[in-house]
């Protein structure tokens, strides 16, 4: 007979009737939501940061300024392998601008802030365009999918297609009536003018449209309708502000941040500015935008050349593009100060934008008024006086007549118009235009190209490297992301 | 939580236990988890025919079954916003994502072990053996920005742990006036990946990155599957394993052969993070000898280990420095041992480098040897971790004061005695203190120094 010491049983059964007890996943030090005013601000700031990070190396690729030193591998179209460098729109894109936008929306349509639902679309749409305009195809149909961790890309022309439906959604979004406007509260770009968001909105579809100029069913007309329905000045830019008390706050091309420093003004740029392209024209835009040598010739350098006289003491030494000499002085100049609004998108380029489509349809009457009205308001844009403003219109570096203007008249000023700040949307243009020595007069590029181009001009950039080649590489392969020359591989945008 | 212990004549117990937590870390969904374990032990000494025997003096046989669940962090299932310094102020989401999904992580496994006293317990044996395998692991791993965060939350990534333990306890003498003990730990084991979170391939902990270039790496074993066309011969230790060195190596051919760049004469640095080590010893035995003869005692304790790879970065960053024994020559020209890579190193007939480098007038060739090269492979050691010698003052001296009850003198010394085929200071290192997650940065050296040796004395006295 088996003996059984001792059985002994103890249950206890929790039961779960305290649901609510346990719904204690908001944290109490970190907000997890949040409102549309709260979270515009730092979104206006990526969208900045992103731009104008990656202009920094854009800038190299299309000549407005070059690496101090000789033989840099952005001047000569190459990039760095195994770095984020030419990164920044790909992390703003998906993170920093990224969910903050979904915050918005799903805060917004609850609630009925149609204009806070309308911009926060108004910027995806804008991210969307000007991030594939850089690397081509992304993460489109699977992004910001929870749970996810391999992710497929989508090809530009659907990136293209979700600009175009997004901006729509925004639209729609914005003409909505019956609801109480709040969106000034944070909205420190239109201060709340739902008018100038709509503007926006066409803005980016005017250069969603112009960039397909290769395609052949392209449409100069759909492209004029979003212009006019655009900016109608410079007062309608979309103008970022900068507090520029401390690094945080200050403009990224700004001395606080510090990010300048071993950059210098091209010599491409200078010959567009100082007669040497233009017939002898003296542009009034060259001593603001610009600094002198201490001989008060103005210089540039030529691409992965560097300046040789980069030396204290030589009075032929390029001065960085806050004005100082190898050093840091206590202000900047113009876009390259603390306090200076960094420009998204601005009335001069859709001018330009209009010019080319006219031209391109064969109105040269309306080219060559929107082409006057670019350069006139570009101009002004960067602060030149009335009396100069009208001096450089009546100037040869203006065809006289509408018979007489090219399209190299418009990319040359738009080229200037742009410069700095929107590095990006130059290099659409230059891509579109195959770096044209016809169209970029005067612009010759590094002999010695980056090894792995093959010869061959940048095209597009590498999706981030921290982000995409160590974490979602087997999809990067696919794209034959993974070869060395990937970097000079054509968009689909200015294919025919 | 429910148990249930079940004990037949003091010889057979077995027991259930089950256990459901309810956790406010998860999501509501998945909340409640449910885990239980069983253990049966036998102790078949109480069995008749050993009543009487004169060498068993106990014996037991054990098995257990058990798994666990373990919860989230708290705060985790949202992603937290934070304040932003940018102009107009404002919040923005953090690098960390949430999981709205997430699961309770689970560990299941068993152990079964023996335990044996024999002559009157003057020999004890008793013996383990483990596997544990922990799955669905809660992780903030890194991913693409496609997840609209630097890192993602997610449940993933199985490891299995197994090994066994044996400690042996000897009492070869055992006087009264004389008395010798020998107590001896052996352990062994590995902690194998089976698979990483998201399908990666390394996993890494951040906090173990001291150093150029190497960290504490787990690896999947199937490493070829995620680098195609890629020599992966040199990079076989730590493959599979969860106490891997991550790091950069020389890019090679097809041959093995190290690829050199042929515009400067440098090897080309593969800068893949990829297995250049394991961490993980062989073996370590801990073994104490005690005497006692008389009123004096003296013991000792032996920490021995075999195996197990050491990162040292203090070495590479002499090196590189310039100011490494290594490297005294300077101005001898030096030709690295490898093959261009100029499109032909893969042909039959690759070009084998002959570019002379003199380090004197080349500041990169300091920093051109990748951090492969700075793992010292098994390295072996024997060290007198403690010495004690006790004397105890007998009673009949105390005898006259009425103060103390008992005194007793010693000196004792610690680290006096290390035995190494380590280059650096000392093998025993971790680059991070033992509040670092994981399996921390055991093996990794980088400006470590060795434990100081120590000697004390004193007196111990009671009232």
């Amino acid at each position: 007979m088996k003996r059984i010491l001792y059985p002994f049983a103890f249950l206890l059964f929790l039961s779960s009737s305290c649901e609510s007890y346990f719904d204690i996943n908001q944290d109490p030090s970190n907000p997890q939501v949040a409102e549309g005013f709260a979270l515009l601000p730092p979104i206006f700031s990526q969208m900045v940061r992103g731009d104008a990070w990656d202009a920094r190396y854009v800038g190299q690729y299309v000549q407005y300024w070059g690496w101090v030193s000789s033989g840099n591998s952005w001047d000569r179209h190459g990039f760095a392998p195994g770095s984020d460098a030419c990164g920044e729109k790909w992390r703003s894109h998906y993170w920093s601008i990224g969910t903050n936008i979904d915050l918005i929306l799903s805060d917004g349509v609850t609630k009925n802030k149609w204009d806070y639902v309308g911009a926060a679309k108004a910027i995806r749409a804008w991210s969307w365009q000007s991030t594939t305009d850089l690397h081509g195809e992304m993460i489109l149909k699977q992004a910001w999918e929870p749970n996810r961790y391999v992710f497929d890309y989508d090809s530009q022309q659907e990136v293209y297609a979700e600009v175009v439906r997004l901006s729509n959604e925004a639209l729609d979004d914005l003409n909505k009536t019956g609801y109480s406007a709040s969106l000034s509260r944070g909205d420190i770009v239109y201060k709340g003018d739902v008018s100038k968001w709509k503007k926006f909105i066409y803005a980016n579809l005017a250069r969603n449209a112009i960039h397909l100029s290769n395609k052949s069913g392209f449409s100069p007309d759909k492209v004029i309708e979003f212009v006019d329905k655009s900016f109608q000045s410079n007062a309608d830019n979309f103008m970022v502000p900068h507090a520029g008390t401390n690094s945080g706050d200050a403009n990224f091309f700004g001395t606080l941040r510090n990010n300048m420093g071993s950059f210098v003004q091209s010599s491409y740029i200078i010959s567009l500015l100082d007669g040497t392209t233009f017939s002898g024209v003296k542009d009034p835009r060259l001593p603001i935008m610009f600094t002198a040598s201490p001989d008060n010739v103005f210089r540039g350098v030529a691409p992965a050349s560097g300046d040789p006289n980069n030396i204290a003491g030589r009075t032929n030494r390029i001065p960085n593009l806050w004005g100082g000499l190898g050093t840091i002085p206590p202000t900047g100049k113009w876009i390259f100060s603390d306090n200076a609004p960094h420009a998204i998108l601005i009335y001069p380029e859709l001018q330009f934008i209009k010019a080319e489509a006219a031209l391109k349809k064969g109105d040269k009457t309306l080219a060559y008024s929107s082409f006057r009205a670019g350069v006139s308001a570009a101009l002004d844009f960067v602060g030149v006086t009335a009396a100069n403003r009208e001096t450089y219109l009546a100037s040869a570096a203006i065809p006289k007549s509408a018979n007489d203007l090219t399209l190299s008249d418009i990319m040359l000023q738009k080229y200037i118009a742009l410069y700095g700040q929107g590095a990006l949307e130059t290099w659409v243009d230059m891509r579109r235009h195959n770096y044209s020595s016809d169209i970029y007069k005067g612009i010759s590029f590094p002999t010695s190209l980056y090894p792995d181009n093959s010869g061959k001009l940048v095209q597009r950039v590498r999706p981030r490297y921290n982000s995409e080649y160590v974490w979602n590489l087997a999809t990067l392969r696919k794209l034959g992301a993974d070869l060395p020359d990937y970097h000079t591989k054509p968009l689909w945008f200015i294919q025919p | 939580m429910g148990t249930f212990d079940l004990g037949y004549k003091d010889i057979l117990f077995f027991n259930v236990r089950a256990r459901n937590d309810w956790s406010s870390t998860l999501p509501t969904a998945n909340r409640s988890f449910f885990y239980p374990s069983t253990g049966l032990s036998f102790i078949f000494s109480e069995l008749p025919i050993f009543n009487n025997s004169s060498i068993l003096s106990y014996g037991k046989l054990r098995a257990t079954l058990s798994q666990t669940g373990k919860d989230a962090p708290p705060y985790k299932i949202l992603p937290a916003l934070a304040p932003q310094t940018t102009t107009g102020g404002g919040f923005a989401f953090g690098f960390f994502g949430g999981n709205p999904d997430l699961k309770p992580e689970r560990t299941q496994g068993y152990e079964f072990g023996t335990e044996l006293k024999l002559f009157k317990s003057r020999i004890g044996i008793d013996f383990a053996y483990f596997k544990n395998t922990r799955f669905d692991q809660i992780v903030s791993q890194r991913l693409s920005y496609g997840t609209g965060f630097i890192f993602g939350l997610v449940n993933g990534g199985t490891f299995s742990n197994q090994g066994f333990e044996v400690q042996l306890s000897l009492s070869p003498i055992k006087k009264s006036k004389v008395q010798w003990d020998i107590l001896l730990n052996f352990t062994t084991f590995t902690t194998s990946v089976e698979n990483l979170p998201a399908d990666q391939a390394e996993f890494y902990n951040s906090d173990t990155w001291l150093y150029g270039n190497a960290r504490a790496s787990a690896f999947v074993s199937d490493l070829a599957r995620f680098y195609p066309g890629v020599n992966l011969d040199y990079n076989q230790r730590g493959l599979g394993s969860a106490t891997a060195i991550g790091g950069y190596s020389y890019l090679r051919n097809k041959n093995g052969e190290i690829l050199i760049n042929p515009s400067n004469g440098l090897p080309v640095i593969n800068t893949n993070f990829l297995p250049i080590g394991d961490r993980n010893p062989d073996f370590t035995i801990g073994l104490t000898n005690e005497f006692r003869v008389g009123d004096f005692s003296l013991s000792f304790l032996l920490d021995i280990r075999k195996g197990g790879d050491v990162f040292n970065g203090t070495e590479r960053f002499l090196f590189q420095r310039g100011i490494s024994t290594q490297l005294q020559d300077r101005s001898q020209p030096y030709i690295f041992n490898g093959v261009l890579r100029d499109g032909r190193e893969n042909t039959e007939s690759p070009t084998k480098n002959t570019i002379q480098v003199t380090p004197l007038t080349r500041s990169d060739f300091f920093s051109a040897a990748p951090e492969s090269d700075f793992v010292e492979e098994d390295i072996n050691w024997i060290r007198l971790r403690d010495v004690s010698i006790n004397y105890t003052i007998p009673a009949s001296v105390l005898k006259g004061s009425k103060l103390f009850k008992s005194a007793k003198v010693f000196v004792s010394g610690t680290d006096l005695w290390l035995l190494t085929n380590y280059t650096g200071a000392d093998p025993n290192v971790n680059g991070n203190s033992a509040t670092t997650r994981g399996v921390g940065a055991f093996g990794f050296d980088f400006g470590t120094i060795s434990l100081p040796r120590t000697i004390s004395g004193g007196i111990r006295i009671t009232l």
